[in-house]
């Protein structure tokens, strides 16, 4: 007995189809829409169906499709049964279907309808695929044109719109997707049609799908942008219309959030980056002139312990306790984007030998290899910071080879064109490029995803302050360059850093000096801060130089008038309450040309210190600073001819 | 209205016959109901697909007079007018009647 599934929405030809064709012999069943259908295929195999072309919950074109791409279906006579199929001259064979039988007065379709199951059991084509059978008596055809006209409307409007728009039974199962959820959902439509709404979503997210369901739909409910599911790895915001409709069925609107969600994280970040800016700058300038007193005092006291004074080895200690301090201070600065003092060409190989051989003398565990451009371009920075991002790439390298390993160091110049199918988008024009690549343990995905995250570790409670690489990403984007991080667990990892080529010749770098060297000039202090103006006298005493103090500007200017001819160079801090640091230097400028001054600093604003030294200004020192420190900026200075 | 001739114009049984005219009579009680909500409403979008699904429905059966009628307001309806609509609902309810006694 020949099994025949008819699909039809209209109760009274589904039960005429049904009556007639049971009557003649055949096993039926009727479904009322294509969803109801695609239930009954589960478990019945037709040797034809009978399908209506417009219904509600998938239509009888999308059913076709469906069914020609089940593999069991294939070979299944696929009869459309429709009025429209007759005004609309679609050719059944395009979705799959074997012919058409137009819909019409009982009497003439039931013939068309037998006839066809006759020769087709008889194997006779009942006529070449694709042929419309009992065209010649319909009625209104006009009115049907014009209702499919209104449907094309509608489906140009869900065509061209940006939001994903689904249909769903209340049992969740999707019956219509407009394009922009195809592409979003990214799944071909026969395979979508039909299929259960909560699965297209992350395991993660199937209870809060669930719950939207959980109650009658009687009101719209979301899914909220600021709380979106993921959707193959976009982010998308729900909302759930319910139609009203006798069905109940829900329309379901996808918002693909994921930009505005990311430009919304990039704006949390910069006005986080902010708020930690503002805070270390507050902090930065009281802090490192406390620092300074620290210092200041424990390099006096050293003075007079030699190295076999049990209290030698405690000074070192607080010595070294200061500079960490500092350091602290330095990377908050550094990861807020602030804190390039003073900006100047500098040639970065240079920097990578110096900063490399110190690394390597504490370092032996590592063997250190480099391979330096020679025709590097120059690059504008703070020479600092650029120092502090080497040494903690070195560090971080070093930690990752707890057994040892190789370090490798190359510059080479590059392009913003060499540098594209990055995340980011370079400006034009020339780079400098570092890599710095290490033999260790490598960086897992999800680590690599949250590596530049201010205060995120990877090591234990109290050993990672979680600042290293989020200063190094905040030095380096101040500076307009770029860092990516290239690794894999258990293969080494390589940082890239770009910074911008600059067009100016590199300023040589002058040696650092290992030991305080001595002078007897006479130098003024500039200081507004008491414990500055103590310590600093006494450390430039000791160094054997005469020294005259001013504690505001009044009294730098007053003093300097009075001593002029016997003053050979100011020591000038920034930061002075009644008038700042560069009016104070063009003041005294103004007395005298060819004046001499080191600028000093615990913290300034960005670029204010270069644009002091750009007018003619000597040097730049950045407090807590020791004796070596400082004597070497003085002879740097004094012994310039 | 002779059922046995209609029935025989289609080639059905008596029995089988009535059985489509009740469920015929049952939809169209339904998209009647439909039309008296829309008509009052102004909604003519539901006055096409209403009175559609009727004249489709009766054609089928072979209710001419009500099919035509049906046919006329959908086309009414579709230019944007309700005139006559409620007449024409009261013209199918009195075709329907008619079906009714004679079951």
């Amino acid at each position: 007995m020949k099994k025949i599934l008819v699909v039809d929405n209209h109760p009274l030809m589904l039960k005429f189809m049904t009556d007639l064709l049971t009557k003649k012999g055949y096993q039926v069943k009727a479904a009322q829409d294509g969803l109801t259908a695609l239930n009954i295929l589960k478990s019945y195999i037709p040797a034809v169906i009978f399908i209506d072309l417009v219904m509600p919950n998938i239509g009888g074109i999308k059913l076709c499709q469906i069914i020609r791409r089940m593999p069991e279906l294939r070979d299944v006579y696929l009869i459309i049964l429709s009025a429209i199929a007759a005004e609309e001259k679609i050719d059944p064979a395009e979705f799959g279907a074997d012919i058409c039988i137009a819909k019409g007065p009982f009497n003439e379709m039931a013939q068309n309808v037998l006839d066809a199951l006759d020769r087709q059991d008889q194997g006779i084509s009942p006529g070449p695929q694709g042929t419309v059978i009992g065209v010649e008596n319909i009625h209104s055809r006009e009115i049907t044109r014009e209702l499919l006209s209104i449907k094309k409307h509608f489906e140009v409007i869900l065509g061209s719109m940006s939001e994903g728009i689904l249909e769903i039974t209340p049992e969740a199962r999707v019956v219509y997707a407009n394009p922009a959820a195809l592409a979003l959902i990214d799944k071909p439509e026969e395979e979508l049609l039909a299929s259960n709404f909560g699965d297209l979503f992350y395991e993660t997210d199937h209870q809060r799908i669930k719950d939207l369901f959980g109650q009658e739909l009687n009101a719209p409910r979301s899914i909220p942008e600021d709380s979106p599911v993921r959707l193959n790895d976009r982010q998308i915001s729900l909302n759930l219309v319910p139609l009203k409709d006798k069905e109940n069925k829900i329309i379901v609107i996808l918002n693909d959030v994921t930009d505005r969600r990311r430009m919304e994280v990039q704006l949390q970040q910069i006005r986080k980056m902010e708020a930690v800016g503002t805070l270390a700058g507050g902090i930065a300038h009281d802090f490192n002139n406390l620092l300074m007193g620290i210092q200041g005092n424990a390099s006096l006291m050293l003075l007079d312990v030699d190295s076999t004074h049990p209290h030698h080895k405690r000074l070192n200690n607080i010595v070294k306790l200061v500079q960490s301090g500092s350091k602290l201070t330095r990377q908050l600065l550094g990861y807020a984007r602030k804190g390039r003092y003073e900006v100047k060409p500098i040639n970065l190989n240079q920097l990578v030998e110096e900063t490399s051989e110190t690394f390597g003398r504490t370092k032996k565990e590592v063997a250190i290899h480099q391979e330096l451009a020679e025709d590097l371009f120059p690059i504008e920075a703070d020479q600092g910071q650029i120092e502090q991002v080497l040494l903690n790439m070195y560090v971080n390298a070093w930690q990752a080879m707890p057994d040892g390993g190789d370090l490798f160091l190359k510059t080479m110049n590059t392009t913003h064109e060499e540098m594209k199918g990055k995340l980011y988008e370079p400006k034009p024009g020339n780079y400098v490029l570092l890599a710095i690549t290490d033999t260790g343990v490598g960086i897992d995905k999800n680590t690599r995803e949250r590596i530049f995250d201010p205060f995120f570790t990877t090591k234990e409670m109290g050993r990672g302050t979680g600042l290293g690489l989020a200063s190094v990403y905040g030095i380096i984007k101040g500076h307009g360059g770029y860092i990516d991080v290239d690794s894999e667990k258990g293969r080494g990892t390589t940082f890239s850093i770009c910074l911008p080529a600059s067009p100016k010749e590199a300023i040589e770098k002058k040696e650092l000096h290992e030991e305080a060297l001595k002078g007897t000039e006479t130098v003024l202090l500039i200081d507004d801060e008491d414990m500055i103006i103590d310590v600093g006298k006494q450390m430039l005493e000791a160094l054997g130089y005469e020294v005259l103090i001013a504690r505001s500007s009044s009294q730098a200017i007053d003093v300097y008038n009075a001593n002029k001819d016997r003053i050979d160079m100011v020591i000038l801090d920034m930061i002075m309450p009644d008038m700042n640091g560069g009016e104070i230097y063009d003041r005294l400028k103004q007395i005298n040309p060819s004046i001499k001054v080191l600028l000093s600093s615990g913290y300034s604003i960005d670029g204010q210190a270069t644009k002091i030294l750009e007018r003619g200004c000597n040097g730049f020192i950045q407090k807590p600073f020791n004796m070596e420190q400082i004597s070497g900026k003085i002879r740097e200075i004094l012994d310039k001819k | 209205m002779d059922f046995t001739e209609l029935a025989q114009k289609i080639g059905l049984e008596d029995d089988e016959f009535l059985e489509l005219v009740e469920l015929f009579m049952e939809t169209c009680a339904s998209d009647i109901s439909r039309l008296q909500v829309a008509i009052d409403q102004g909604d003519t979008q539901q006055v096409v697909e209403a009175a559609h699904s009727i004249k489709g429905a009766s054609a089928n059966l072979g209710f001419m007079e009500i099919s035509s009628v049906a046919k006329e307001m959908e086309q009414n309806a579709r230019d944007d007018s309700l005139d006559g609509a409620a007449e024409a609902v009261e013209t199918i309810k009195k075709g329907l009647d008619l079906i009714k006694e004679k079951l």
